[in-house]
């Protein structure tokens, strides 16, 4: 297997606190924190990982606040990984906490991007830092409930075009971050001068700004709506979905989001798109 | 500000300007497309949409005529380089026609369109995702004319947004046709019913479990119960009270009549109506509605008369009341305000409509 770079992602600022108990962060450890062995099974389980993704690309809510973000940082330079801010779709408000947070990373840290408003503040902010274009701006179907590749088609992606690649490189990009999607080919993941790094086990089809979850302890006329207080529920709790038929692909529910568990021909896929280096990262995740 | 209807068919063109639409949106399905892609996928709906390029050309002159603009939407999150090759190909041709604007959400068709057909205008679509104001000057960047902003954005960042974005437009919804995930994050297929619908609406069952897979607590199982009965008549607000209208044909569904006020002064350009594959009647009770609050807020109208005028309109005050079919809830009608006035019947008159 050709040199590939692979990241944990945590979410929750208490995930950091097992990370700091340990002196490097290899693939067996990263199966461990994550109580799932399968998804790391394409890895070496001696496999040393190299990247922390810290942070929510999905909620505006996650966002580090000053001390989790100082407890990331020292937890990646001591396990000797290269931190990587996750940054959801933000309003002006955000934008701004955003770039305080960028000008307090180490050196070499990068920032996951998942809004072309924060990229474009970012790159003429902090024209050195380095930035990652997340799964939200790959667009592509990902609907784990589709019965056949036909139901794809209509929509090509459109990351790999002339257009896109012209924008990505305007903004100082370097890699881009994808899923596995129902039926996916190798093809997807063929995109001439750019890294791309895969999500794995978990894909997300669908994120929203309302939260059922988040409103649980609202009062009814207030629940459902953007801008209200959230106690991270989410971190707490999350759903399980039947299996869609007939793929056998199961869904969840965490926060605003819906995610899927990739199936055996999309694990198979990561495997060998990382074996022949198409996929230079990949990112293993919780659901 | 200016009203945004939508349009199936070019005999609704007439019939929404009447009621007062200034500016109009459309799809359309060249048969070229067809027979190059074998499919009817050149925005996000397959139905909606106008037949050809001749009822295209049509549509733009009998806008005109009304003293409408048309816009032309290429909706889809995302196009492929053939399609976005077809694409531009399409917007040039509605160029010539004379059309007003196309409306686009991937950045990579825009990209094309400002260098293949730079003088045809640019609305950057809800799709999109725009939020913030750094995204209306990136955007602005790119050569757009206006940011339709997405839905679930509080008026205070609208505001916000308004303030910094200069020469660039911005639109917001007012009426009809709330997604319940974000349109440019939503990576779900709108499938048929048997197989389990649009993604947000899928009856399937799902079963909550604490963080690391296990059973969550009787007494949290009981609130999510509350919870989840609560969402489930969000849910009900969310798609039109059941697509179900007043006696009058008034369309219940998220609706922004009362925040119609606090849209104009932010300096929002236009007022978004959903609803492309509406039926016709719905549609033009939709301007109708929204004209009315316009009109009045237009005419100076204290934004306390509007927004009891908006909520008299439909005569169902127990649902603003509850805010659920409210795009911005925030200025969710409350009947005892204490500054309420003394406004008139809050009823459409002939002028009204």
């Amino acid at each position: 297997m050709p040199s590939v770079e692979i990241g944990m992602a945590v979410v929750d600022s208490r995930g950091l606190t097992a990370l700091h108990a340990l002196s490097m962060l290899k693939v067996s450890d990263i199966a461990g924190l994550l109580g799932d062995d399968a998804a790391t099974a394409m890895l070496p389980g001696d496999a040393a990982a190299s990247h922390l993704y810290f942070g929510s690309e999905f909620c505006e809510h996650l966002f580090p606040d000053k001390e989790a973000l100082e407890r990331a940082i020292e937890v990646s330079g001591k396990l000797g990984l290269t931190l990587v801010l996750a940054t959801p779709v933000a309003n002006d408000g955000l934008v701004a906490r955003i770039g305080e947070a960028a000008a307090a990373l180490p050196e070499n840290a990068e920032i996951l991007v998942n809004d072309w408003g924060v990229a474009s503040f970012l790159r003429s902010a902090y024209p050195q830092r380095r930035l990652v274009a997340g799964r939200q701006l790959a667009k592509m179907i990902k609907d784990p409930r589709v019965p056949s590749a036909a139901w794809m088609q209509p929509y090509s992606s459109s990351y790999a075009t002339p257009g896109h690649r012209r924008l990505i490189e305007r903004l100082g990009i370097g890699r881009i971050e994808l899923d596995v999607p129902p039926f996916a080919t190798p093809d997807a993941y063929t995109v001439a001068g750019l890294e791309l790094s895969v999500w794995a086990p978990y894909a997300y089809v669908a994120k929203g700004r309302i939260c059922k979850i988040g409103s649980l302890r609202q009062e009814l006329p207030e629940k459902f709506a953007p801008g209200r207080p959230c106690h991270r529920e989410c971190q707490g709790m999350y759903e399980v979905g039947v299996k869609a038929s007939p793929s056998g692909i199961v869904s969840y529910a965490r926060g605003n989001s819906i995610f899927y568990r990739h199936g055996e021909a999309m694990a198979d896929l990561v495997r060998d798109a990382l074996a022949c280096g198409r996929v230079t990262r990949v990112v293993l995740c919780g659901v | 500000m200016k009203v945004t209807a939508p349009i199936s068919r070019i005999d609704e063109i007439g019939i929404l300007a009447a009621a007062g639409a200034d500016e109009l949106y459309c799809g359309v399905v060249p048969k070229e497309w067809i027979a190059q892609f074998n499919t009817g996928a050149v925005n996000r709906r397959y139905f909606g949409n106008l037949g050809g390029l001749e009822e295209l050309q049509q549509a733009v002159d009998i806008a005109h005529r009304s003293a409408a603009s048309m816009f032309l939407v290429l909706n889809a999150q995302h196009y492929g380089a053939a399609h976005q090759l077809a694409l531009v190909e399409l917007a040039s041709r509605f160029r010539d026609f004379g059309g007003d604007a196309v409306i686009v959400a991937d950045v990579a068709l825009i990209v094309e369109l400002r260098e293949r057909v730079p003088d045809l205008a640019i609305h950057v679509s809800s799709v999109a995702a725009c939020r913030n104001s750094a995204g209306v000057g990136f955007y602005r960047d790119m050569g757009v004319r206006r940011v339709i902003l997405p839905r679930d954005v509080t008026l205070d960042e609208i505001g916000a947004i308004a303030k910094t974005a200069g020469d660039v437009e911005v639109e917001a919804f007012v009426l009809n046709d709330g997604c319940v995930f974000e349109e440019g994050a939503c990576h779900s297929i709108h499938l048929p019913a048997k197989q389990g619908g649009p993604i947000c609406i899928d009856s399937r069952p799902f079963v909550y479990r604490d963080a690391k897979g296990g059973m969550i607590s009787a007494r949290t199982a009981r609130m999510l119960r509350e919870n989840d009965a609560d969402y489930q008549r969000w849910l009900w607000y969310r798609f039109g009270c059941g697509f179900s209208t007043t006696a009058e044909s008034y369309p219940f569904g998220p609706c922004g009549l009362c925040a119609i006020s606090r849209l104009q002064d932010a300096g929002v350009t236009s007022i978004k109506i959903a609803g492309r594959e509406g039926a016709t009647g719905r549609k033009a009770k939709s301007v109708e509605m929204v004209r009315a609050v316009v009109d009045r807020v237009h005419g100076g109208s204290p934004q306390q008369d509007v927004a009891e005028f908006a909520v008299g309109i439909r005569k169902t005050e127990e649902h603003c009341r509850a805010g659920f079919m409210c795009y911005y809830p925030e200025v969710r009608w409350k009947a005892d305000r204490p500054e309420r006035s003394q406004a008139a019947e809050p009823q459409l008159s002939d002028t009204d409509r």
